[in-house]
């Protein structure tokens, strides 16, 4: 155990390396420079004034010695746009977007895992085309359209939802006050990874359904809906625990679409901002933070397969 | 089939349930009569520092300045209750108003402007209104309430400057720290003089602010003024139609939304800017004023006018803004839109007529050049369409390249690596145009070079008094008709989607209007 998780450190600590390295140049070599050096109005003096203050007047490998240093000793750098340590910046966005990300996936696995696996037993009847048909919809649709839709269905047209934010501001606020504004983000976000996990565990219901356990469990005269509920759904749901972490940081980095529409205050938004107005140090942050957070969830799941399936060895 | 009816059921039922009990406990805004207004950043809370159009104008309503701009764009008195010029023009002496008190409650004084100053010159700062004050030799406390600055020379727009984007920032605050190392100052804990305070900054979602009770002027009607960050333009405008946001600019691409909604209507106030192509002089072709003469003549700027802007702008005569009417020459001829002539004067000049009618020079090179407009702005686009479609009329191939505004300007237009640019100028309530178009000037990008007209910007910033000003701008039109420095497209008008329920916003762009915060109310 010792030596698999040293292994899978290593492991992390270089992937982890790797991602950043990549990041940095990539948003070096980008074209453009930080938004904060780009006013027609700056004089030459002014620039160059910015330039040395944010250690942009000196060579890119020299900047991204300095960056790695700063890393090692554990401070991530001033967000060029906001004239705050990256870290608060993070900081004060990852509630929200633990709050968004985690109900888009509760309503996403509590969606697809009953629906797949209905959709699995009734393969090929009405119920089974009516919701994979509704499943291709929801990943064909862009999902900035489907925002503004929800916007002008539930806010405009009939005043449901609030149209944005995470809290009406200026007011006390509270729990209703929260979760009604997360209604509509988290739909939205739920409707692509509901499709794909549904996908996914319709196929694995059906690999299920096919095993010889489920032969015998029916060869023995056990009822449809125990043999569904009892043994394939509970083979079904191994390869999900996958899916699942294939789907996380997707929903913690790539919801800026849905963030930005609905003006939620998460962390792929504040990703999508610095990387636009070029705010150096505080993309590398983010990268390090999502990237890193990636690895460590991996990890965990990899730890999780030996605690749901005895089946499963470290060596094997 | 009875357990997967019962499962859908069941996934049905419950989440509807819940809906439905928020649909109900949701509230559709603040109890308090509020204003609300939408922002795309989190912004920078320190008008020295404050580097976006966002900041500025969130930083208008917390900071008060010496003066502000009134409904004509003359300044008038704010913290400063008077003030008086020396012969020479040299000294400015500002009586400031007693009794004022900071946010925190801190006595204002002569000392805060002194301290404002300091940093606003100081380069190292992290200050962004250096080159507006590069004039002000140095500040002076003549006593608790009596200010005075030293100019280098004489300085016609000191006064708008002082009223546009020169917050007076609390010297208390930064007595053992640096401007930029406040950063609760700047992101969360202001300190101003303005008729509102900040109570609330929730990063990436809004500053609340608060009436300020201890405001020097009149007590402001609207108990919160807040600002919510809304990234996107067209989800601002589904904000506003949804009652939650009071003030949203727009887009022309958004006047048929907003028209057809009975809550709002659209305001289209002039602002002081002019959009214009500029065309890089240190290329041959531009060198020439013929050849820009031409180029005026052959853009159709009342098809731009009325097909792009929806008629949100005013026909250009010059570099100067119709809304600076002491200043502006409205007995000039508008702008002729002429082809022929335009293709006349381009044969007159050397150029020759090539292959389908595309001009060529002397040695058969065509008139080519690339023309850079920023990306994701629909309305700049279509209108760099346009010009680009009315060039190829004459006989000019221009093509068009697009690029993000902060690439465009840090990688193109500051080095002067273009051809042409679609580009615009915001500037504060003056007509001094001395530093972008006066030969050798940082912000002069298009590389202009006109001795008379050197000499007219030069008088023009050195003149106080006001008749002799206008006739230097006067002439300085005219010098522009013949050799023109810019090819102006138009001035814009903002356009303002406004609630129904805000009263007395006044008939100013957003950035001054909001310097009268305090007259500003809504209906409940």
């Amino acid at each position: 155990m010792t030596a698999f998780l040293l292994r899978r450190a290593v492991h992390a600590l270089t992937v982890v390396f790797v991602v950043c390295t990549v990041t940095f140049l990539l948003v070096h070599l980008a074209p453009g420079g930080p938004a904060v050096l780009a006013d027609p109005k700056l004089t030459q003096e002014e620039q160059a004034a910015i330039s040395e203050r944010l250690g942009l007047d000196r060579p890119v490998t020299a900047q991204y010695a300095m960056w790695m240093a700063r890393v090692a000793r554990g401070d991530l750098g001033e967000s060029f746009l906001y004239e705050v340590p990256t870290r608060r910046a993070i900081a004060e966005r990852l509630p929200n977007t633990v709050l968004l990300a985690g109900a888009a996936l509760t309503l996403s696995v509590l969606l697809a895992v009953p629906l797949g696996l209905i959709s699995a037993l009734r393969r090929g009847g009405v119920v089974d085309r009516i919701i994979s048909g509704i499943a291709f919809l929801a990943m064909a649709v862009p999902t900035f359209w489907l925002a503004i839709l929800a916007i002008f269905t539930f806010a405009v047209a009939f005043p449901v939802f609030p149209a944005g934010g995470a809290t009406t501001a200026g007011a006390a606020g509270g729990l209703a006050d929260r979760l009604s504004h997360l209604v509509m983000p988290a739909v939205v976000l739920a409707a692509v990874t509901t499709a794909e996990l549904l996908r996914y565990m319709r196929s694995s219901a059906q690999t299920a359904l096919h095993q010889p356990f489920v032969r015998v469990a029916r060869a023995k005269g056990l009822r449809t809906r125990l043999v569904a509920w009892r043994h394939v759904l509970r083979n079904a749901l191994l390869p999900m625990v996958t899916a699942l972490g294939i789907q996380l940081p997707r929903l913690v980095g790539g919801a800026a679409i849905t963030e930005t529409v609905f003006a939620w205050p998460g962390l792929g938004r504040l990703g999508v901002q610095a990387a636009l107005g070029r705010d150096y140090p505080l993309v590398m942050a983010i990268t390090l933070f999502i990237s890193a957070a990636v690895v460590v969830v991996n990890l965990l799941i990899d730890l999780l397969y030996l605690w749901i399936d005895p089946r499963i060895r470290l060596e094997a | 089939m009875s357990c997967a009816v019962r499962v859908l059921r069941g996934l049905c039922v419950a989440p509807l349930a819940v809906l439905v009990t928020l649909a109900c406990t949701s509230e559709s805004g603040p109890g308090l009569n509020a204003l609300r207004i939408p922002l795309i950043n989190d912004p920078i809370l320190n008008p020295v520092l404050a580097p976006d159009i966002g900041s500025i104008l969130i930083n208008k309503i917390i900071f008060s300045a010496l003066v502000r701009p009134d409904e004509n764009l003359h300044p008038v008195p704010d913290l400063a209750r008077s003030w008086s010029t020396s012969e020479d023009g040299l000294e400015y002496t500002f009586n400031l108003k007693p009794g004022v008190k900071w946010h925190d409650g801190e006595p204002f004084s002569a000392n805060d402007v002194k301290f404002t100053f300091d940093q606003i010159k100081d380069v190292k700062s992290g200050s962004r209104l250096g080159s507006d004050f590069a004039a002000v030799a140095a500040v002076e406390v003549i006593d608790s309430l009596t200010v005075r600055f030293r100019l280098k020379a004489p300085f016609a727009p000191f006064l708008a400057l002082l009223g546009y984007n020169a917050g007076i920032i609390p010297a208390h605050k930064f007595r053992d720290r640096k401007l930029l190392d406040a950063t609760d100052f700047s992101r969360s804990a202001p300190v101003g003089t303005g008729p509102f305070r900040v109570i609330q900054a929730a990063a990436g979602s809004a500053i609340v602010l608060e009436r300020n009770p201890a405001y020097h002027g009149d007590a402001p009607p609207l108990d919160q003024v807040i600002f919510r960050i809304v990234p996107d333009v067209n989800a601002q405008v589904a904000q506003l139609l949804a009652g939650e946001l009071d003030i949203v600019p727009i887009e022309p691409a958004n006047l048929p939304s907003v028209e057809r909604a009975s809550g709002a209507q659209v305001v289209r106030n002039p602002i002081v800017q002019h959009v214009y192509v500029g065309f890089n002089q240190q290329r041959s072709y531009f060198k020439s004023p013929l050849v820009r003469q031409a180029l005026d003549l052959a853009v159709n700027r009342k098809a731009i006018i009325d097909g792009v802007l929806k008629g949100a702008a005013d026909m250009p005569r010059g570099t100067i803004p119709l809304v600076l009417s002491g200043f502006y020459d409205a007995s000039l001829p508008a702008p002729a839109y002429n082809p022929d002539s335009a293709r006349t004067l381009l044969l007159k000049g050397g150029w020759r007529n090539g292959e389908h009618l595309m001009l060529r020079d002397a040695s058969g090179k065509p008139f080519a050049f690339t023309l850079l407009v920023d990306k994701g702005n629909p309305t700049r686009e279509q209108a760099a369409l346009a010009v680009q479609q009315d060039l190829r009329r004459v006989g000019i191939d221009a093509s068009i390249e697009t690029l993000e505004f902060a690439t465009l300007v840090r990688d193109r237009v500051l080095p002067g690596d273009f051809d042409a640019v679609l580009i615009w100028w915001t500037t504060p309530p003056d007509p001094d145009q001395f530093s972008f178009y006066s030969s050798g000037q940082d912000n002069n990008h298009v590389r202009y070079s006109n001795a008379r007209v050197d000499s007219l910007l030069k008088a023009g910033r050195a003149t106080l008094d006001s008749t002799r000003r206008r006739d230097l701008y006067h002439q300085f039109q005219r010098e522009e008709l013949a050799d023109p420095p810019v090819l102006v497209l138009f001035y814009p008008r903002e356009l303002l989607a406004v609630s129904r329920r805000v009263h007395g916003l006044p008939a100013l762009g957003l950035r001054d209007a909001l310097r009268h915060a305090e007259r500003i109310s809504v209906t409940r």
